[in-house]
C-alpha cells in the first residue's frame, strides 16, 4: 500500500538519468514538460528546442525481479519549429509547454503537444514488417515494365527492423492570441481544452478549423487587466466539468452545460488571505502555477510558489490540506523577486494508483530549488526532501533525505538557504500511473527513480 | 543566490547617514525599501517591453505590485522621496536591501521606523529649483520646493496620481497587446528616441511627464515635458551614477 505509514513508506532509489552530462546546458535541451502515458510504458519529454523524446519501458525481465524495466529511447521527433509572427514582429517559441497522451485505442499511440500558439496531435506507430513481392514494382520501388510481368503473386509481409514513426495527424492552430499554458483531454476522449493567459478553447480532436471559446477573461480595456489564467484541467470523470486557476490564487470550476461561454463559474475556490502574512509579494506567491485533479475527481491539488494545497470540491472557502514546500524562502521573497525566481512555475503531481487500491490519491510530489523535490504523504503527514543529482548514481541505492537549514546552527548534512542553487530548479515531475516510478526533470536531465523492491 | 537581475547594493544606513543626519542611525526604513521595490518593479516592467514577447502573467503580477505600492504610498500620504545621502556622494543605492518588505505586516508595524527623512543634497535642490517651475505648471497646488519630490506627488491629487499611474500602466498593457511592431517605440513615443540605450531610456523615462508612474523615479529631474528633456539630461549628469546603479550598466 502506497506510503500507508509505518514501515510501508516508499524508499526511493536512483534508477536512470537521461541527458547530457556537462554543466554547460544548451538552451534547446532544457526540458519543459514530462508526461507518462496511460499505461506507464511510455514516458515523453518536451524541450525548449521543440523536440519530443519518448522513452519506452523494457518489458519486465522475469528473472530480474529486483528491478523494473528500464526506460530507453523509443522515438525522437521535432514537434514544433520556431515561427515568426509577421504581424507583430515577434518570434513564436518552439518550446513545448505541455504534452498530454491520449488513451490507447489501437496499435498506435497518440499524444497532443503544444507550444505557445499551436497544438499538434502526433501519431506514434511502429513498423516491424514490410510487404515484399509486389507485382508492378521492384523491391527498390521502381516500376517494372508491364510487359515483363508474366505471373501474378500475392505480396507478403516480411519482418524488418523496428521503426518508430511519428507523424502529425492534426494541427490545431490560430486559436490563441496569448500563450498556451495548458491542454487537457476530456474524459469523453473526443474533445480537449487548451488554455492561454486569457482564454480557454474547446476542440474536437477530429476538427482543426474550429474551436469553441468557453472562457474569456479578457477585459474590454486591457488597462483593466489584473488577473490571468494560469492552468486548466478537465475533471477526470465528468465530461462537462473543468477547472481553471488564476494568478490571484483562485480556482474556478465551470460546467459547460450551464452556458456556452463559461464566464460565470459554478464554484470559486479561494482561501482568504492571512492578514498577518501580508506583504507586497502576497499576490505573486499566491499565483497558482499548476492544478491537478485527484484520480477520483473528488479533490484537486494546486501549487503556488511556496505551497501545495489540496481542495475538496465540495468546499470552496479553504483548502482541506496545505503543505509547505519551502517555507524558508518566505523571508527571501525580495531577492527572489529581484532575480525573477518568484515567477517560476512549479508543477505538482499525484502518486499513481496502486495495484491493490485503485484511484487513491495519497501522495503529492512537487519540485523545488537546488534540484530538490518534495513528497507529502497525506495519511501520515510525513514529508521528505530528495535530490536529483548524479552523485546518487548507483542503481538501487536508496536516496538520502535532504534537509534545508532555515536559520540557526546548521547541522551536518544540512544545507543552508543561502547555499541553495536557484539555477537548479525542478519544475516538472511525473509519477507512473500504476507503479512507484517517478520521472524528475532537472534543467536538462531526466531522472528516473523507483521504489526499492524487496 | 542571485543569478540575474539587477545587482543591488545593500544599503548600510549607519555609515552613510551618520555624516549628514547627525545622530539618526537607521537601517533602511520601510519607506526606503518600499521605494526600492517600486523602482525595481518599474524597471522590470520596462525591461519586459524590450523582450520579444513578454510573459503576460509576470507582467500583470509586477504591475499589480506597483499598483499596490502606489496605493499604499498614496494612502499613508507619507510619500517622500528617499534620499539619504551625504553631499558629495552620489545618492547611491536606492535599491536597498528590502528585507523588511519580506516580513509580515505585523512585524513591520513593530519594526517600522518613523517617516522617512526627505532631505536632498544641495545639488539636487538646485536642479529641482530650476525645474520646479515647470512642475508647478502642471499642478493645482503649489508648495515649497524643499521636498520637491513629495510635492510632485502631493500636488496631484491621489485621484490624479492614480490617473497618471493608470495611464502609464495602460500604455504598458497596450504594448503587451503588441498592437504594432514598434511597441516599445509607441510606449516611449513622447520620450527622446535614444531609448535603445538603456541608460538614456531610463533617463528619458525619468523626465517624461506622461509617464506618471515615473514620478517616483524623478528624484533627480522634474516631470517636465519632453521639450525640456535635453535640459534635464544635462542636469542629470551628476546623476548618471544612479542610473548606472539602477541598470547595472
Amino acid at each position: 500500500f502506497l506510503g500507508a505509514g509505518g514501515g510501508n513508506d516508499i524508499q526511493w532509489c536512483f534508477s536512470q538519468v537521461k541527458g547530457a552530462v556537462d554543466d554547460d546546458v544548451a538552451e534547446a535541451d532544457i526540458i519543459s514538460t514530462v508526461e507518462f502515458n496511460h499505461s506507464g510504458e511510455l514516458l515523453a519529454t518536451g524541450d525548449k528546442g521543440g523536440r519530443v523524446v519518448i522513452f519506452q519501458q523494457e518489458q519486465e525481465n522475469k528473472t530480474q525481479s529486483h528491478s523494473r524495466g528500464e526506460y530507453n529511447v523509443y522515438s525522437t521527433f521535432q514537434s514544433h519549429e520556431p515561427e515568426f509572427d509577421y504581424l507583430k514582429s515577434l518570434e513564436i517559441e518552439e518550446k513545448i509547454n505541455k504534452i498530454r497522451w491520449l488513451p490507447q485505442k489501437n496499435a498506435a499511440q497518440f499524444l497532443l503537444s503544444t507550444n505557445d500558439k499551436t497544438i499538434k496531435l502526433w501519431k506514434i506507430s511502429e513498423r516491424d514488417k514490410r510487404p515484399e513481392g509486389y507485382n508492378l514494382k521492384e523491391e527498390d520501388g521502381r516500376y517494372r515494365d508491364p510487359t515483363t510481368v508474366t505471373t501474378l503473386r500475392v505480396p507478403v509481409f516480411r519482418p524488418m527492423d523496428l521503426m518508430v514513426e511519428a507523424s502529425p495527424r492534426r494541427i490545431f492552430a490560430n486559436a490563441h492570441t496569448y500563450h498556451i499554458n495548458s491542454i487537457s483531454i476530456n474524459s469523453d476522449y473526443e474533445t480537449y481544452l487548451s488554455a492561454d493567459d486569457l482564454r480557454i478553447n474547446l476542440w474536437h480532436l477530429e476538427i482543426t478549423d474550429r474551436s469553441f471559446n468557453i472562457v474569456d477573461i479578457k477585459p474590454a480595456n486591457m488597462e483593466e487587466l489584473t488577473e490571468v489564467i494560469t492552468a486548466a484541467e478537465f475533471h477526470p470523470n465528468s465530461c462537462s466539468t473543468f477547472v481553471y486557476s488564476s494568478s490571484k490564487g483562485t480556482i474556478r470550476l465551470c460546467d459547460m452545460r450551464a452556458s456556452a461561454l463559461c464566464d460565470r463559474h459554478s464554484k470559486l475556490f479561494e482561501e482568504p488571505e492571512d492578514p498577518s502574512n501580508r506583504s507586497f509579494f502576497s499576490e505573486i506567491i499566491s499565483s497558482i502555477s499548476d492544478v491537478k485533479f485527484s484520480h477520483s475527481g473528488r479533490y484537486m491539488m494546486t501549487r503556488d510558489y511556496l505551497s501545495v494545497k489540496i481542495w475538496d470540491l465540495n468546499m470552496e472557502n479553504r483548502p482541506v490540506e496545505t503543505y509547505q514546500v519551502h517555507e524558508y524562502l518566505r523571508s527571501k521573497l525580495c531577492s527572489l523577486y529581484e532575480n525573477d525566481c518568484i515567477f517560476d512555475k512549479f508543477e505538482c503531481c499525484w502518486n499513481g494508483s496502486d495495484r491493490q487500491v485503485e484511484f487513491l490519491s495519497l501522495i503529492v510530489m512537487t519540485g523545488s530549488y537546488n534540484n530538490f523535490f518534495r513528497m507529502f504523504d497525506r495519511n501520515t503527514k510525513r514529508d521528505i526532501t530528495l535530490e536529483a543529482s548524479r552523485e546518487n548514481n548507483k542503481p538501487r541505492t536508496v536516496l538520502k533525505p535532504r534537509k534545508v537549514c532555515a536559520s540557526g546552527k546548521r547541522k551536518k548534512d544540512e544545507i543552508s538557504v543561502d547555499s541553495l542553487d536557484f539555477n537548479k530548479k525542478i519544475l516538472h515531475t511525473a509519477w507512473h500511473p500504476k507503479e512507484n516510478i517517478i520521472a524528475v526533470a532537472t534543467t536538462n536531465n531526466l531522472y528516473i527513480f523507483q521504489d526499492k523492491m524487496n | 543566490m542571485f543569478m540575474r537581475g539587477l545587482k543591488r547594493k545593500c544599503f548600510d544606513g549607519e555609515e552613510d547617514i551618520e555624516g549628514t543626519l547627525a545622530g539618526i542611525k537607521a537601517i533602511p526604513s520601510y519607506n526606503l525599501q518600499r521605494q526600492s521595490l517600486l523602482d525595481m518593479s518599474l524597471v522590470k516592467l520596462q525591461l519586459c517591453h524590450m523582450l520579444v514577447e513578454p510573459n503576460l502573467c509576470r507582467s500583470v503580477l509586477i504591475a499589480n505590485t506597483v499598483r499596490q505600492i502606489q496605493e499604499e504610498m498614496t494612502q499613508d500620504g507619507t510619500w517622500q522621496m528617499i534620499n539619504t545621502q551625504s553631499t558629495g556622494q552620489a545618492s547611491l543605492d536606492r535599491l536597498v536591501s528590502t528585507d523588511i518588505l519580506c516580513r509580515s505586516s505585523r512585524d513591520q508595524a513593530e519594526g517600522k521606523h518613523g517617516p522617512a527623512y526627505g532631505t536632498f543634497n544641495k545639488d539636487f535642490e538646485s536642479d529641482q529649483a530650476q525645474d520646479s517651475s515647470e512642475t508647478m505648471s502642471t499642478a493645482s497646488a503649489v508648495q515649497a520646493p524643499r521636498n520637491l519630490q513629495s510635492n510632485v506627488w502631493e500636488m496631484e491629487s491621489p485621484q490624479e496620481n492614480k490617473g497618471n499611474f493608470q495611464k502609464s500602466l495602460d500604455q504598458i498593457f497596450e504594448t503587451l497587446e503588441n498592437k504594432s511592431p514598434n511597441t516599445v517605440e509607441d510606449l516611449f513615443s513622447e520620450v527622446d528616441n535614444s531609448y535603445y540605450d538603456l541608460d538614456t531610456m531610463l533617463t528619458g523615462m525619468m523626465s517624461n511627464t506622461k509617464m506618471g508612474h515615473c514620478d517616483s523615479l524623478e528624484t533627480f529631474s522634474s516631470p517636465a515635458n519632453t521639450a525640456s528633456n535635453s535640459n534635464c539630461k544635462s542636469d542629470l549628469n551628476d546623476l548618471d551614477h544612479i542610473v548606472e546603479i539602477l541598470v547595472e550598466s
